[in-house]
């Protein structure tokens, strides 16, 4: 049969009660202006945004290595080579020392036991 | 008890005149324009300082980054703040270019067309003003980021799925979508599912457009077109307004998700790929912005091509083909995915299965024989709107950090992706660089995304990149091919493409909206 004539499955009652927000519920608030740069920890501001390129191979391994925070501070916000700039709407200066101390001191976590 | 002693605050000086000043303006007006930001938004909103405007000057383009230098960066939190600003700008005839969350890699960064530029950063412009989780559509300011507007929707436990680029952790959805950016799910052209916007214009008129202007209405993120012109358009890859506010439409979360690899293993296999998955992208079968990656594109995923190749200049084919067979990945990788429920998951992943057998080629590789590896992994992060970096990958294939997208639209036809794969690789090879390489499938077009990859340290690298996009656009542009987007650096070469008439009227709504220029002036290769 030819695939480009087969009817696509209606979108049924099925689809309907699943999904689970109706009409009746009451919207969210809306979020407020958060002063942009500011983040909650050190940790947050690594997992959601350091952590993606190292801790995943795509940039350079940085924990355990006792990397001065003075570097880490300049690279961020400079920039270096395929590694972007962070300029301060992205991270204020006290978010980035917090997390630059953070690097610095963290430990190279063991590899997980092989299984 | 005594009161703890608060620090003083420091008081932050007065911005000292900037390193560089924009085209045709005076230092001395520079001054006082500097002078009345600061009284608009306070000092430490006007930055000229080194330290600030460092990370604005990062560019991945193959040009110096003094061309792109602004001379200071300021930060507006209110549209009636914006208004003002117009007001010094037009005064002074001094030029701004706004960035929403400025992550444009490789279409120019946070940098501006030309040096001088005030840099308009409305990061801090961050609300979430509305999601309806019943239209399943949202309502953003410029300065809201793609994670941001996740998090938001997870908190709230609201079943509504994002349709990101691939630097999705760090980009926003209004910029991304003004610069008509696009993603990888059902939702995957932005533009399309954009509904509604708040415009300020140079004059300091704020438009809504849609149904925006109605008084009372409850239609701004439900009905693009509104009533007469249809303006949204003129305010994307444009410069005729600030973008202050944009609905968009959001997918709602799917019971059933399955993304899927096809793998491929010749070059010529791209002609086929097309021409079987095609109709079931119109057909809607495969309903999302389906991707074809070559070779490059995926090993450049998980390692530096130094792991098979030392030397320099095009990678050759021998070791691309030694690379296919050690690390099990395709000439061309298809990544698709099915959302729905089951049913009509089962009924459309019977349809694809029987095309791709009848079809005698491609392997089909599920989530669950994949099993948590790149660059599947990520592909499926991305095709359901979802926070990754990991595409950042392709920079340790050569490294240096130099990227320029090259991404002329092709009709979604074999017989044009074989031609453009063979000009573009052709070209490319002539400057000793790879053909790192995606489709980007939509409606009925694909976007082939090339990267072009070079050492950004290396001068020499640096220049024949530049003179190699140069050819790539005109010879591209000689044979009926144009590009989606482009960088700074080319934004008039790629604007003549499109024809004299196209640039005449471009200019024509430039000098009725924004009659002193002062809007980011040469973006898309307009000018006053
Ligand atoms: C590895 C990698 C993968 C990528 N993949 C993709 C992809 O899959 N899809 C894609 O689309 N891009 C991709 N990009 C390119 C780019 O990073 C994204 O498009 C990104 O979303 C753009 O940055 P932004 O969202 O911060 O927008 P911004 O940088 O804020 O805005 C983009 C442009 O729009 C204009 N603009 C911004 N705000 C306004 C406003 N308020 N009013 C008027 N004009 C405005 C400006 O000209 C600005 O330069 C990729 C980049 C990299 C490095």
């Amino acid at each position: 049969m030819n695939p480009r004539i087969l009817p696509l499955v209606p979108v049924g009652a099925a689809l309907l009660t699943l999904l689970a927000v109706s009409a009746g519920a009451a919207p969210p608030p809306p979020s407020r202006q958060t002063p942009s740069g500011q983040w909650a920890s050190a940790q947050v501001v690594w997992e959601k945004t350091c952590a993606r390129c190292h801790t995943t191979g795509v940039g350079p391994e940085l924990r355990g290595r006792a990397l001065p925070p003075e570097y880490i501070t300049s690279v961020v916000r400079n920039g270096l080579l395929a590694m972007p700039a962070f300029p301060h709407t992205a991270i204020d200066d006290a978010s980035l020392e917090s997390v630059a101390r953070f690097v610095s001191t963290s430990k190279l976590p063991k590899p997980a036991a092989k299984r | 008890m005594p009161s703890k002693k608060q620090a003083p605050v420091a008081t932050p000086a007065t911005p000292a005149d900037p390193a560089v000043l924009p085209a045709g303006v005076s230092a001395a007006d520079m001054h006082a324009a500097i002078a009345k930001f600061v009284a608009i938004l306070g000092p430490q909103n006007v930055v000229t300082d080194a330290d600030h405007i460092a990370p604005y000057t990062k560019v991945m383009i193959a040009e110096s980054e003094d061309l792109h230098r602004p001379s200071a960066v300021i930060y507006a939190r209110e549209v009636t703040e914006i208004q003002q600003i117009l007001k010094v700008c037009n005064e002074y005839k001094v030029p701004i270019w706004t960035i929403s969350t400025g992550r444009n890699f490789g279409y120019g960064s946070a940098a501006p067309q030309s040096a001088g530029q005030v840099v308009l950063d409305l990061k801090h412009m961050n609300r979430i003003l509305e999601v309806d989780p019943v239209l399943c559509t949202a309502l953003v300011e410029p300065g809201v980021t793609y994670q941001q507007l996740k998090d938001y929707l997870d908190e709230n436990d609201i079943p509504l799925w994002l349709s990101c680029p691939a630097p999705s952790a760090i980009a926003g959805p209004l910029g991304n979508t003004v610069d008509r950016g696009v993603g990888y799910t059902p939702y995957g052209e932005h533009f399309m599912m954009q509904c509604g916007m708040e415009v300020v214009l140079a004059d300091g008129d704020v438009l809504r457009t849609g149904m925006g202007g109605v008084e009372g209405t409850s239609a701004w993120q439900v009905f693009k077109w509104g009533y007469g012109p249809y303006l949204d358009g003129i305010f994307t890859q444009s410069n005729y307004g600030i973008v202050t506010k944009m609905g968009m439409w959001l997918m709602p979360k799917p019971p059933v998700y399955k993304p899927f690899c096809i793998r491929y293993d010749k070059d010529e296999d791209i002609h086929d790929i097309v021409e079987t998955l095609r109709p079931l992208r119109i057909a809607n079968v495969i309903p999302n912005a389906m991707v074809f990656a070559n070779v490059m594109w995926e090993a450049a995923a998980i390692m530096p091509r130094s792991k098979y190749y030392d030397g320099i200049g095009v990678t050759p084919d021998s070791v691309l083909e030694e690379i296919k067979a050690k690390e099990g990945l395709g000439a061309w990788n298809v990544y698709a995915a099915l959302y729905g429920t089951k049913e009509q998951v089962e009924v459309n992943w019977q349809i694809i299965t029987g095309a791709i057998k009848a079809s005698g080629k491609g392997t089909i590789i599920t989530e669950e024989e994949a099993a948590g590896t790149q660059p599947f992994d990520y592909r499926a992060k991305l095709m359901r709107g979802d926070m990754t970096l990991q595409e950042f990958g392709l920079y340790r294939w050569r490294g240096g950090g130099g990227s320029m997208w090259f991404a002329p639209v092709t009709a979604a036809k074999g017989s044009e992706t074989v031609e453009q794969t063979r000009l573009a690789k052709e070209i490319l090879g002539q400057y000793g660089l790879d053909y790192v390489a995606e489709y980007i499938v939509g409606m009925r077009d694909m976007h082939h995304v090339v990267d072009v990859l070079y050492d950004r340290s290396d001068p020499d690298e640096m220049a024949r990149a530049h003179e190699c996009f140069a050819k790539l656009l005109s010879e591209f542009g000689k044979r009926g091919y144009a590009v989606y987007r482009v960088n700074t650096a080319f934004m008039d070469q790629a604007a003549d493409l499109f024809g004299p008439v196209k640039r005449k009227i471009d200019q024509t709504l430039k000098r009725a909206l924004d009659p002193n220029g002062i809007l980011a002036p040469g973006k898309s290769g307009i000018r006053i």
